[in-house]
């Protein structure tokens, strides 16, 4: 069947190996660090355990008498750290009794000053050298705690928006899938514009054209194209969001998916015009995703069948997928339904970006049946 | 003959409407810090006023000033402006908006100049010497390489001072960031976009007949395979003038947008423009516009490696699109490459001199600001080092041409 024989033009074995080896720089170079490094650092490492605990605990929100358990488990590690200091010599000596008081020592502390020194450096032995835990997690409950607490105040003139902004969905977790995703949407865009850019262009290099539009399949030729570079993207696509969730499972973040995007610590930094949970988010950029690498293999399809040399193509798609992952960056993947724009902004670009698609095709469609290809 | 391939190169419409893109994306990207433009323009006011130095007698009359303008609005006498500005309820509420501005711009240029001196008598590389150690894990060889780097950088560090090069005025660094606006934003993206378009055109010059389907005819006549010499030159003159448009025009239009006068003879390595603990020092004793010109030019040589690495691979590959995919693939590589080289020898440092990582820092050219190009003649050496090889590359491929089947 011709529908085989052009997708096996299109896998060709050159631009596959070319394509994957691409594939594997870029994930090294703009996706590798937000898998290795996350949580990243300390006390995010900590939230982190701490977010997760809740979740187990309290489910998917927290309210108030929830929080004064998790409060309890505040003047639990306070006391950790207080037993620490208790039965050090030199915060003994410095008169230091808990995490608190030793903050606020060190600011009072005249700087440079004998006792100073003294503080500075039990502090940065606690923190940096023995990295007692209790310290660091006092650290993340304090963050944590201070967004529950300001979560009340958090008021937006836009209207239609009210929560209690109870959820539980930290702000580390939603920016780290919101880098990886970007990334790999772009990545996507590329390797499916470097794929189907290749669906005419060489078969009219070899002017093949004139033979295969007076063979019987004749000009029907175009669909079979068409329909193996569809079939090609959706493959493509699927692999690349595949393994890509495949290594984002490693970074354990499937307890928040049911948590609501309207969170109290995310409240405070972005909002959102849904009230999508995590997963449902994570699936609306997967369908973004979907839609934009179809709709780059129909400019592609119909660029490939437009140009006449491979500087053509590729200066045409350059244009293409850097306009592309600016707007992925803007808002169509970062902070996708966001209050930073009005929320038929969304709609409008999706709508914009699909009658784009969609009419280039057409018109190419039409054009193809009659045009003179001697 | 020249002639001709240089039309295959400039007879692309796409070639041009992506100069445009790029052009566009330039002028977006300049216009994005267009908020800061209103009190930028202040420090062109200090250099009329007090001259291009920030010299004990310029800080003294600016003090001057700044009282004159605080005691407009209070009755209060001060004699210094720190006294003053320990006071500074007594007369800021009272203050017109544009007295303030001009008083807040006053005192952060008086501020930053009286403290420079001490700053570079206090400044020590060998911190920046350690953090560096650690931060890549360098030991061994590595580690004496950096140790002697940096003895050098700390007399270049002496000669600045008794050069008085750090008293320059200019933008203040660390709240405009306009060094790192300049050459590592708009410079970065300038680098690339000239990249795209080298690889591109090179590429389409030096398969042209093969993509033609006319190889078979062509390559049998007289003039023959020797045309690829000529593909060479054109390819390197064509890589040169569009990279050059694009850089006049991209930072012409920057020039007119932000007002650089009286900073131009300013030199380069000033105490005002740090952005970050570590100030700005170029290996030698340059004014800005010195610099820019430098930058310019080791832009462009870039450029010109990029088209010999092109060439190269073209002539083996024979078809633009898999020269292209190469391209990306050998930056990629050599990045990869670079990054596994043993970080306890010499050889870590080795790996830097590349164009492939040249282009990434272009805001550190000629200054030790990135420990592991810490090199004074780091842009020279790696220029001159790949654009030699890619010569002699480009030799050998094109004698292999010349006697290679093309069936």
């Amino acid at each position: 069947m011709i529908f085989w024989h052009e997708m096996k033009k299109l896998w060709n074995p050159k631009v596959l190996i070319g394509i994957l080896l691409i594939s594997l720089f870029f994930y090294e170079f703009f996706l590798s660090f937000y898998f290795e490094y996350f949580p990243n650092g300390r006390p995010t490492a900590d939230m982190h355990k701490i977010n997760v605990e809740m979740i187990e605990d309290y489910g998917h929100t927290l309210d108030e008498s929830e929080f004064e358990g998790v409060q309890l488990w505040f003047e639990e590690t306070n006391k950790e750290a207080q037993a620490y200091l208790e039965q050090d010599p030199t915060a003994r000596e410095l008169g230091i009794t808990s995490y608190q008081s030793l903050h606020e020592k060190l600011a009072d502390a005249e700087f440079g000053s004998a006792e100073y020194k003294k503080m500075d450096q039990l502090y940065s032995r606690i923190m940096f050298e023995e990295e007692v835990d209790a310290f660091w997690e006092i650290q993340g409950y304090e963050t944590m705690m201070r967004h529950y607490e300001d979560s009340s105040t958090i008021s937006h003139p836009v209207d239609g928006i009210e929560d209690n902004f109870h959820s539980i969905l930290p702000y580390y977790v939603y920016e780290n899938f919101q880098n990886l995703i970007l990334k790999t949407g772009t990545l996507i865009t590329i390797v499916v514009s470097l794929v189907i850019g290749l669906v005419h262009l060489p078969d009219q290099r070899k002017n093949m054209l004139p033979i295969q539009y007076v063979t019987r399949k004749g000009r029907r030729l175009f669909k079979s194209k068409l329909i193996a570079s569809l079939v090609t993207t959706l493959v493509v696509t699927t692999i690349y969001l595949g393994a890509f969730f495949l290594l984002y499972s490693q970074n354990g973040t499937s307890p928040f998916f049911d948590s609501s995007l309207r969170s109290f610590e995310l409240g405070l930094g972005v909002m959102f015009w849904y009230d999508f949970t995590f997963g449902e988010y994570i699936l609306a950029t997967v369908t973004i995703i979907y839609g934009v690498a179809i709709l780059s293999a129909l400019l592609s399809f119909v660029i490939s069948r437009l140009v006449s040399n491979y500087l053509a193509l590729v200066g045409i798609q350059i244009c293409v997928t850097t306009s592309m992952a600016l707007i992925f960056s803007t808002f169509l993947l970062v902070r996708l339904f966001s209050t930073d724009f009005s929320l038929w902004v969304y709609w409008a670009w999706i709508g914009v970006l699909g009658v784009i698609g969609i009419c280039a095709l057409l018109w190419r469609n039409r054009i193809e049946w009659t045009v003179d290809v001697f | 003959m020249i002639r001709h391939e240089l039309s295959k190169a400039f007879r692309s419409p796409v070639l041009y409407g992506l100069v445009l893109f790029f052009l566009t994306l330039n002028m977006a990207l300049i216009v994005s810090n267009d908020y800061k433009k209103e009190s930028l323009s202040f420090v062109s006011h200090v250099v009329e006023q007090y001259g291009p130095k920030a010299t004990d007698d310029s800080l003294l009359k600016m003090e001057e000033d700044g009282l004159e303008l605080i005691h407009d609005y209070t009755d209060r006498r001060f004699s210094t402006l720190e006294e003053a500005l320990q006071h500074e309820d007594s007369f800021i509420p009272s203050m017109q908006q544009d007295d303030f501005e001009r008083l807040k711009q006053l005192v952060l240029y008086f501020e930053t100049g009286r403290q420079a001196d001490s700053f570079y008598k206090e400044l020590n590389l060998q911190d920046a010497r350690s953090g560096a150690i650690d931060q890549y894990g360098l030991s061994g060889g590595a580690e004496d390489v950096l140790i002697n780097q940096y003895e050098k950088a700390e007399e270049r560090k002496k000669e600045l001072v008794e050069n008085a090069e750090h008293l320059s005025f200019f933008f203040h660094g660390a709240t405009y960031e306009m060094h790192s606006f300049l050459f590592k934003e708009i410079g970065r993206a300038l680098l690339f976009e000239a990249m795209v378009l080298t690889v591109l055109l090179t590429a389409h010059v030096t398969t042209y007949e093969f993509e033609r389907r006319t190889s078979l005819t062509l390559f049998v006549t007289k003039k023959g395979r020797t045309m690829m010499r000529d593909k060479w030159v054109a390819s390197t003159v064509a890589s040169g003038i569009i990279s050059a448009f694009v850089f006049a025009f991209t930072l012409g239009i920057y020039f007119i947008f932000y007002d650089y006068s009286g900073l131009l003879s300013s030199s380069f390595s000033n105490f005002f423009m740090s952005e970050m603990k570590m100030p700005y020092i170029s290996w030698w004793n340059v004014t800005f516009t010195e610099y820019l010109g430098l930058f310019v030019l080791a832009a462009l040589a870039l450029q010109i490696v990029f088209n010999w690495i092109t060439y190269a691979l073209a002539l083996h590959l024979r078809n633009g699109h898999l020269t292209y995919i190469a391209f990306a693939v050998l930056f990629g590589a050599y990045l990869c490459f670079s990054s596994l080289l043993p970080a306890n020898t010499g050889l870590i440092f080795a790996g830097q001199f590349s164009p492939f990582i040249m282009i990434l820092n272009p805001h550190a050219w000629f200054t030790m600001n990135n420990p592991m190009t810490i090199f004074s003649y780091y842009e020279v050496v790696t220029l001159a080092a790949w654009g030699l090889g890619f010569i002699l590359i480009g030799a050998f491929s094109y004698k292999h041409f010349t006697r290679q089947s093309l069936l």
